[in-house]
């Protein structure tokens, strides 16, 4: 045993004992290893434009151009606006000072500061633009554009409606997902398994999968009892699409020498399929988990406004009809939120379950 | 240490395998026949390419032979078993289950719990040695390491019969050496039977019983040899010199009057 050396423990790094010493060391290491720098001028100008952002919203006189219900509707959040403005300006200079702390706060401030300069720069540009272009000159017009002020506005007044739709939707979206995801990982699992399931289903896969789901519109409305289930299944269609063809992927370029191993080592055909198949297309199943996501929003609007007369799909066609533009802005900002939310929430899951893929420290 | 077990016997009774690759029909092993004693170490050295992998798979009846029967055990190879395990040249461990879970894999299989197998996987690691990197991934092991849990993965099922296919081709030399030293003391307390493809004289000298040296596609059995030097071998001693020179004078042989060489197939 005295040749071998790869089952000693990883020792611990005895930086005293080198030649440079610990303290040279750990100085350039530092310049290596840390390029996250905090750049001043960034920093303080998207600060400082968020500030002139609140100021021009409360200073500048909004433009007589406007019509009278939209002058109110700007009127009646500008405060709201202003100091919303201002916190995100506070927000940042308070993470900027932090940089300063020693340790783990310093370093998360850091990091926080050096990644977030330059959108913290570029959004505080585009909000000031947006404010002067519709608020305070009518460059871009009503009633297609709309000031910030107006869909904080309609966000306050709808509330009630807003948060019911946004509920009923995630409830018709979590139904949808759930009848889809589990559908495509069946169909995949069988049709990447078994020749002659793959023989009659794959045709069908590559035919009918990218037909867009408002297609199917008239005639699921005619098979499905209640206009409810349907959208439930047009939401499900277009998430067992992706995940069908990504799971098969998936399954298909398993190596074989994974089974060869498992089957050596007494492994029959059920566990060939749960343990050593399906973990190991995961990393495609999940590409098709986040294109079935997308696809799924996209499904939900269009799904809510044939005979589900709820939810922020069904929100964004009535206020469409009514032409009032700034409450469809409003709608479409909670999704955008909500959308977000959910991918994060896709991406930490997916982290978590691959995270076995990582590069960790080598031993 | 879990009582040892004792080693089956081989027999492999005029084996004769071919495959189909781009249209053409390729004979690999031509009328192989070769029998291994319970317990025994044998070393199949050859060129490369000449069908030592193809006979491995037969025994660990990942394939079927198109002719001739292949026995462990006194019975006929029908399909793979827990009872012959098979290391690779490549560890092959599962990448989303930790040393231990893929150490697990065998128990697992066979339908034992978690708490049955625990200490038949513990020791396992402890046999090669990885007990503290029972939780890292397969991903931050080094060659050496990998190698070794692919070998606790195959001894946890407690196996008859190893089956070797160029284990220790892809690592360093210092590692090399350990693992040879491991793989011995391994054969010698658990004493199962123990078949090893490698490309390197030296290491068949030092395990093997018998080295059995193939002729190039189609392989057939050119020579067997007994190596009948005491343990630990000394690569230096005179015999052993004697028998290195002896086996690479046949593969040498064979390698300049090989027709396949020469038309490689595609």
């Amino acid at each position: 045993m005295a040749a071998d050396t790869t089952t000693a423990a990883p020792a611990p790094l005895k930086a005293e004992a080198t030649v440079q010493g610990a303290v040279r060391i750990h100085a350039a290491l530092e310049k290596v290893t840390n390029p996250a720098r905090v750049n001043p001028i960034l920093i303080g100008a998207g600060i400082l434009a968020w500030i002139v952002f609140s100021v021009v919203a409360t200073v500048v006189p909004n433009s007589d151009k406007l019509p009278m219900r939209d002058t109110q509707s700007i009127r009646a959040t500008t405060t709201f606006t202003v100091i919303a403005g201002l916190v995100v300006a506070a927000v940042w200079v308070a993470i900027w000072a932090l940089t300063a702390a020693r340790g783990r706060t310093g370093a998360w401030a850091v990091d926080r500061v050096s990644h977030g300069a330059a959108w913290l720069f570029g959004s505080g540009i585009w909000v000031l633009f947006w404010e002067i272009s519709t608020a305070k000159t009518v460059v871009l017009a009503p009633p297609y554009f709309a000031a910030p002020q107006q869909i904080v506005d309609r966000m306050w007044a709808d509330r009630g409606i807003l948060s019911e739709s946004l509920g009923n939707s995630l409830l018709l979206l979590a139904c949808g997902y759930a009848v889809g995801l589990v559908a495509g990982l069946l169909t995949g699992v069988v049709i990447g398994w078994f020749q002659a399931a793959n023989y009659w289903v794959h045709p069908i896969l590559v035919f009918l999968g990218p037909v867009p789901s408002l297609a199917w519109v008239p005639i699921i409305f005619v098979l499905f009892p209640t206009a409810y289930s349907g959208a439930v299944f047009l939401i499900a269609l277009s998430v067992w699409f992706p995940i069908t063809v990504l799971t098969r992927a998936g399954i298909l370029s398993v190596p074989r020498s994974y089974f060869d191993v498992a089957q050596t080592l007494g492994a029959r055909n059920w566990f060939l399929v749960l343990r050593v198949s399906l973990p190991a297309a995961l990393p495609s199943i999940f590409t098709g988990a986040f294109m079935a996501l997308g696809v799924s929003f996209v499904t939900l609007t269009v799904a809510e406004n044939f005979g589900v007369n709820s939810g922020l799909g069904w929100y964004l066609n009535w206020k469409k009809g009514w032409g009032d533009f700034p409450a469809v802005y409003a709608g479409i900002v909670v999704l955008v939120i909500v959308c977000g939310i959910l991918l994060t929430l896709l991406f930490r899951a997916r982290n978590w379950v691959l995270r076995w893929e990582k590069e960790l420290t080598r031993w | 240490m879990v009582s040892a077990g004792t080693g089956s016997a081989i027999d492999i009774v005029h084996v004769t395998q071919a495959f189909r690759s781009g249209g053409r029909d390729l004979p690999v092993l031509d009328d192989v026949s070769l029998s291994v004693e319970p317990g025994e170490f044998v070393a199949l050295i050859g060129p490369s390419g000449s069908g030592k992998s193809t006979l491995i798979r037969l025994l660990a009846g990942l394939d079927k032979p198109l002719f001739g029967t292949v026995n462990v055990g006194g019975r006929r190879v029908s399909g793979p078993d827990p009872s012959r395990a098979l290391v690779f040249q490549d560890p092959t461990l599962l990448p989303w289950r930790t040393v231990r879970g893929n150490v697990s894999i065998g128990p697992q299989a066979r339908g034992l719990s978690t708490r049955e197998s625990r200490h038949r996987v513990d020791e396992s690691l402890g046999l090669v040695g990885l007990t503290e990197f029972a939780d890292a991934w397969p991903s931050q092991l080094s060659g050496g390491m990998a190698q070794r849990a692919a070998l606790a993965r195959a001894l946890v099922n407690d196996p008859s019969v190893l089956l070797l296919d160029e284990p220790l081709g892809k690592l360093d030399a210092l590692t090399r050496r350990a693992l040879q030293n491991e793989l011995q003391r391994l054969w010698r307390s658990r004493g199962f039977t123990a078949v090893l493809i490698t490309h390197d004289v030296s290491e068949a000298l030092t395990l093997a019983d018998r080295v059995v040296v193939f002729s190039p596609r189609p392989a057939r059995v050119r020579q067997v040899i007994e190596v009948g030097l005491d343990r630990p071998r000394d690569q230096s001693d005179g015999a052993f010199v004697a028998l290195r020179e002896r086996i690479l004078g046949l593969l040498d042989e064979e390698a300049t009057t090989s027709p396949d060489e020469l038309a490689p197939a595609r």
